[in-house]
C-alpha cells in the first residue's frame, strides 16, 4: 500500500535516512524498531511531507506522494499523530478534534461519525471536551493527539513513540487501543523504542540503525533474535 | 479629577486604534513569524483609500471603510506572494529586510502618487457631546466603540469558524497545524489579509481625527511594536491589553509628567513588565 | 537562482529608467543655453528626509521667480548675456552640510548668492560668507541672525520677536490675561516660546502651563490638549505647521475650549482655515494671509496668486512670494551692479533697485534695512466673526 523506495534525507552533510526502503501493506500493523535517532522520526516526517527527500521515493497505491505539500499527503489520507504530540495547547479537546478533520470539513456527516467514534474509543474525552488540551494528564493528552490524527479519516496512520513519557499502566492501555483501531481496518505505521510491548501487538517489523534499515521480517521471528532481544527488549 | 476622566476618554480612543493595528501585527507574527514593518504602512494605505472613496467618490463613511478593508486585504495578500512567500525558506533576516524595502516602497509610493502634504477626511460624527463634564466629539466614541465591535467579530471568526481557527492553530504549533492538513499557503495569506483589513479600518476611523499623510505609519509600527512585546509576541489577548496599556499610559502619563518624558513613561513600563515577566503578560508557554 | 536573474534584470530595468530620466532633464537645459551664458544661483536646503517637504516647497517660489526672469528675457550684465539657473543641494537640514555645499556652489558652481530657508544653515555660511565672498538669502525669521551684524546676509521675512507684543495687546485686551503654553516643541517653537514667556508675564499676565509636545511625532493631541485646559485658560499659545497645529486647535475647540488664540507665525491662517473651518479660528491672532494681503498692486498679488496655482495647483504662502520677488529683484540688481562675482556690489545694487514696479511686484518689497532686513511692516491677522479683520501692522525689530 505505502512503499518507500530507496528513501535518503540529509540535514546538510549529515545523512538522517540513507537509502532506505520499506513496505507497509494493506491493514497492517507495522512497527518501526530502534533506539533514539535512529531515524524513526526523519522517516514519519519524510513520509507526512514535513522533511523533503534528497533521493529515493514514497507511493501510495502506486501513485507518488513524495514532494507533495503535508496538506496534500492528509488529503491522501496518511495522518500521523506525531512525537510529542503537537496538540494545540491552549484550545479546547472538542477544538483539537474537530480540527483533525480540518481536510474533510465539507463532509459534515463525516466528522460527526469520526467524533463519534473517537469518543467510543477515549470515552474520558467526551468529559473533558472543552477543557484546555494543555491542561490534560500526559496519557489523555495522548489520546487527543492520536484522536485528533483518526479525525482525518485516514487510510494509513503514522504513529510516533506514543508511549514516550507514559506510565505504564497507561502505555499498556495505549496499546490496546491502537491494536483496536488497526483491527477496524486502518494500516498503522507505529514507530516505538519500546519494543517487548510494541511486538507482541505488530504483525510485521522493521529495526532502523543510523538511519539504515538493518533487519525486517514477522513479529515472532524479530521477537526472538537474540541480538534484538540483547539491544532492545533487554532480556 | 475631570481631567482624568478626559484623559481615560483620550486613552481608550488611542488605545483602540493601536489595538487595531497591533492586533494585525502580532496575528502576522504568530504564524508567520515576522515582524511586518510595513504594516504601519498598510495602515497608511488604508486611510488614503477611505479618503479619497470618501472625498472623490463621494461614498458614505461606513461604506468607505468596509470597501477599503477589502481593497487593503488583497493588498495585504498581494504583499505576501509577492515579498514574504518567496522568502518563507530563507533565513529570518531576509525578511526583515523584506518587511523594511515594502516599507520604503509603500511610503515612497504614496508620496509620489498623493503628494507628501497633510490632507484631512471629513468629519461625519463632528457633534460634540457632554458627558458629565467630559467634552468629546463623537467620532472618539465611534472609533471605541467600532473597535470593540471589530475586536468581537475577530473573536467569533477565530473561536467560532473551522477556518478561522485554522490562524490560531498554526500560531500556537505550527508542525500539529501541518499534520492536520491545514494548508500553510492558505493561512498566511488569510492572516495578512485579515490583519491588513484591521489596519485599514483602524485607519478609517482614526482618520477624521488625525492627519492623513505618508508617513503617518512610521510613528504608529513604533508603538504597535512595544504593544505586542509587551503583550507577548504573537498573542491576541496580550495585543490587546498591550494597547490598552499604552493608550492610557500615554494619555495619563502625559497629564502627570512634561510632555518631553511622556514617551519615557510608556517605555519605563515597558521595562518594568519585561523585567517581571521577560516574555511579556500573555506569552504562550514553552516557546 | 531563476530569482536572482529575475532581479537582476529588474534592477538593469530600473537604472536604465533612472538614467533615461537623468538624461531628459540634462537636454532641456542645454538647449536653452545656446547663445546666454548660465548663471547659477544657489540654494541649500531639506531635499530629501522628513523636511524634504519644505526645502522643495520653498524652492517652487525661487523657481517661479527665476523663470520669470529668464522668460523676460535673462539678465545683462556689463554687455554679457546671462540666463538664471537655479542650482539646489540637498543638506537634510544640517548646518555643517548646508556650509559644505555653499562651499560647492561657490566654487564649482560660480554662485555669488545663495538661498537657504532653516536658521542653523544660514549661521553656519555666516562664519564664512564674507570671506568667500557670496550674499546669503536667508529665509528665516530667527532674530539671532540679526544682530550677528553679517554685511552680506539678505533677510526675507521680518523677524518673529516683531510679532511678540503686538499678538500679547491685542489677546490680553480681548481675552484675558491667563495663557496656556502648547506650542510645538521644535527648535523654533521653543525658541519663540522663551521670547514669550518673559514678554507674556510682563505684560502682566500669567501662564497656566508651559507644556510645548511634539507635533509631528504624536500621534493624538489630545492628551495634551485637555492637560492645558484643565488649567483654565483664556488663551492658548499654539503652533508649528499648519496642519498639524490646525489639528490642535480642533482639539480644543472639541473639547469646550471657548477663548482666544495665539498662532506663532510658521503656522499660515488659510491653511488652517481649509483644514477646520473659520469658526474653529475665532478669537486667534496670527499672520495675515498672504493671498488676501492688501499691501501690494491688488492686480499684482492676484496675478501671482492665479499663476502659481496653475503652475503648482495650490495657493501660495509668504514662504513663496518672496522668494519669488527676491528673485526678480536679483535680477534687476546683477544688471546694475555690473558684476556677477562681487556680493557686496550685488548686495548695494539690491538696495537700489528696490522697490519695483509695483505691477510686477507681488508681495512689493520696499527697501533693504542696514541691517540686511527687507524693510516691509509685517502684518497680522485677528480673527473676529469669522473674519480676518483689519490688518494689523507690525514693524519690524531688528
Amino acid at each position: 500500500m505505502l512503499e518507500l523506495e530507496n528513501l535518503s534525507v540529509s540535514f546538510g552533510s549529515f545523512m538522517a535516512l540513507r537509502s532506505v526502503s520499506m513496505e507497509v501493506r494493506q491493514g497492517e500493523l507495522l512497527v518501526l524498531l530502534g533506539a533514539n535517532g535512529a531515524g524513526k522520526t526523519t522517516l514519519l516526517k519524510t513520509i507526512s511531507g514535513l522533511l523533503r527527500p534528497s533521493g529515493g521515493v514514497i507511493t501510495l497505491q502506486g501513485k507518488k506522494i513524495s514532494g507533495l505539500s503535508p496538506s496534500q499527503i492528509v488529503r491522501h489520507g496518511i495522518s500521523q499523530c506525531a512525537e510529542g504530540r503537537r496538540l494545540f495547547a491552549q484550545m479546547s479537546v472538542y477544538k483539537n478534534l474537530l480540527l483533525g478533520a480540518y481536510t474533510c470539513r465539507k463532509d459534515k456527516k463525516g466528522v460527526e461519525k469520526s467524533l463519534a467514534y473517537v469518543y467510543s474509543l477515549y470515552p474520558i474525552l467526551k468529559e473533558k471536551e472543552n477543557d484546555p488540551a494543555g491542561s490534560l494528564s500526559g496519557g489523555q493528552q495522548q489520546m487527543v493527539a492520536i484522536g485528533r490524527a483518526l479525525m482525518a479519516r485516514p487510510g494509513v496512520l503514522l504513529l510516533d513513540e506514543p508511549s514516550m513519557g507514559l506510565a505504564p499502566l497507561v502505555v499498556q492501555q495505549m496499546f490496546d487501543t491502537i491494536e483496536a483501531i488497526n483491527r477496524e481496518g486502518t494500516t498503522i505505521l507505529l514507530a516505538e523504542q519500546n519494543a517487548y510491548t510494541a511486538l507482541k501487538i505488530a504483525h510485521r517489523a522493521y529495526v532502523m540503525e543510523s538511519g539504515a534499515v538493518v533487519m525486517s521480517g514477522s513479529s515472532q521471528d524479530i521477537a526472538g533474535n537474540e541480538q534484538i532481544r540483547q539491544a532492545y527488549i533487554g532480556a | 479629577m475631570e481631567l482624568y476622566f478626559q484623559q481615560l476618554l483620550n486613552g481608550l480612543t488611542l488605545g483602540s486604534i493601536y489595538c487595531l493595528v497591533a492586533l494585525g501585527l502580532t496575528l502576522i507574527y504568530g504564524i508567520m513569524h515576522i515582524p511586518n514593518f510595513a504594516h504601519g504602512h498598510l495602515y497608511m494605505v488604508g486611510a488614503y483609500c477611505v479618503l479619497f472613496l470618501c472625498t472623490l467618490y463621494g461614498l458614505n463613511y461606513w461604506m468607505a471603510i468596509l470597501i477599503s478593508m477589502v481593497i487593503l486585504a488583497v493588498i495585504g495578500i498581494i504583499m505576501e506572494r509577492l515579498v514574504f512567500h518567496p522568502l518563507r525558506d530563507s533565513p529570518p533576516t531576509n525578511s526583515f529586510i523584506a518587511a523594511v524595502g515594502a516599507l520604503l516602497f509603500l511610503e515612497a509610493g504614496a508620496t509620489v502618487l498623493w503628494g507628501a502634504d497633510y490632507r484631512r477626511m471629513p468629519e461625519v460624527f463632528d457633534k460634540v457631546v457632554n458627558i458629565f463634564g467630559i467634552m468629546a466629539t463623537q467620532q472618539r466614541l465611534v472609533v471605541i466603540f467600532s473597535a470593540l465591535a471589530l475586536m468581537g467579530a475577530l473573536y467569533l471568526f477565530m473561536k467560532k469558524t473551522l477556518i478561522g481557527s485554522t490562524i490560531e492553530a498554526m500560531s500556537q504549533d505550527r508542525e500539529g497545524a501541518f499534520l492536520v492538513g491545514i494548508d500553510a499557503n492558505m493561512v498566511s495569506m488569510m492572516t495578512f489579509g485579515v490583519a491588513s483589513a484591521l489596519a485599514a479600518a483602524a485607519a478609517g476611523l482614526a482618520g477624521p481625527l488625525f492627519l492623513v499623510f505618508p508617513s503617518m505609519g512610521g510613528l504608529l509600527i513604533i508603538k504597535a511594536f512595544v504593544i505586542i512585546v509587551l503583550g507577548g509576541m504573537g498573542s491576541i489577548p496580550g495585543a490587546v491589553a498591550g494597547a490598552y496599556i499604552l493608550g492610557l499610559a500615554e494619555s495619563l502619563g502625559a497629564t502627570v509628567f512634561p510632555a518631553e518624558y511622556k514617551d519615557l513613561v510608556a517605555f519605563i513600563l515597558l521595562v518594568i513588565i519585561l523585567s517581571i515577566r521577560p516574555t511579556g503578560l500573555f506569552a504562550k508557554e514553552g516557546r | 537562482m531563476k530569482r536572482f536573474v529575475k532581479i537582476m534584470i529588474l534592477l538593469t530595468l530600473a537604472v536604465a529608467l533612472l538614467a533615461a530620466a537623468g538624461c531628459g532633464g540634462g537636454d532641456k537645459d542645454s538647449g536653452q543655453a545656446k547663445e546666454a551664458k548660465v548663471l547659477n544661483i544657489g540654494f541649500t536646503g531639506p531635499l530629501s528626509g522628513g523636511a524634504a517637504f519644505y526645502g522643495k516647497d520653498i524652492l517652487t517660489g525661487l523657481e517661479m521667480g527665476v523663470e520669470q526672469v529668464n522668460a523676460s528675457g535673462g539678465v545683462t550684465v556689463a554687455g554679457e548675456k546671462y540666463t538664471l539657473k537655479v542650482t539646489s543641494l540637498d543638506d537634510r537640514y544640517l548646518p555643517n552640510e548646508a556650509a559644505t555645499n555653499a562651499r560647492r556652489l561657490v566654487k564649482e558652481y560660480n554662485a555669488s548668492i545663495i538661498f537657504c530657508p532653516h536658521s542653523g544653515g544660514i549661521a553656519a555660511m555666516q562664519e564664512f560668507n564674507e570671506v568667500e565672498n557670496f550674499l546669503i538669502a536667508a529665509y528665516s525669521s530667527e532674530p539671532k541672525l540679526y544682530a550677528r551684524g553679517n554685511k552680506l546676509t539678505l533677510l526675507l521675512p521680518p523677524p518673529y520677536n516683531s510679532y511678540i507684543d503686538p499678538f500679547i495687546k491685542k489677546t490680553m485686551a480681548e481675552h484675558g490675561k491667563k495663557v496656556a503654553m502648547i506650542q510645538s516643541n521644535a527648535a523654533y517653537g521653543k525658541d519663540w516660546g522663551t521670547l514669550f514667556a518673559p514678554a507674556w508675564e510682563k505684560a502682566g499676565g500669567t501662564i497656566t502651563i508651559n507644556s510645548p509636545f511634539s507635533y509631528n511625532t504624536e500621534t493624538d493631541f489630545a492628551p495634551y490638549v485637555s492637560k492645558a485646559l484643565a488649567t483654565k485658560p483664556e488663551v492658548l499659545f499654539v503652533g508649528g505647521a499648519s496642519q498639524p497645529t490646525a489639528m490642535v486647535i480642533k482639539q480644543a475647540r472639541d473639547q469646550g475650549f471657548k477663548g482666544g488664540l495665539i498662532v506663532l507665525d510658521q503656522a499660515k491662517f488659510e491653511d488652517m482655515a481649509d483644514i477646520i473651518g473659520m469658526p474653529a479660528l475665532e478669537g486667534a491672532i496670527g499672520i495675515y494671509p498672504y493671498y488676501m494681503n492688501p499691501r501690494p498692486d491688488k492686480a499684482a498679488r492676484d496675478k501671482f496668486v492665479s499663476d502659481y496655482k496653475t503652475k503648482y495647483g495650490k495657493r501660495p504662502t509668504y514662504e513663496h512670494v518672496w522668494h519669488y520677488e527676491t528673485a526678480l529683484a536679483l535680477g534687476k540688481a546683477l544688471e546694475k551692479a555690473g558684476t556677477v562675482k562681487d556680493a557686496a556690489k550685488i548686495f548695494e545694487s539690491m538696495r537700489q533697485v528696490l522697490p519695483l514696479d509695483k505691477s510686477i511686484a507681488p508681495i512689493a518689497i520696499e527697501g533693504v534695512s542696514p541691517k540686511g532686513g527687507y524693510t516691509n511692516l509685517g502684518m497680522a491677522a485677528y480673527i473676529k466673526n469669522g473674519q480676518y479683520g483689519d490688518p494689523i501692522d507690525i514693524p519690524r525689530t531688528e
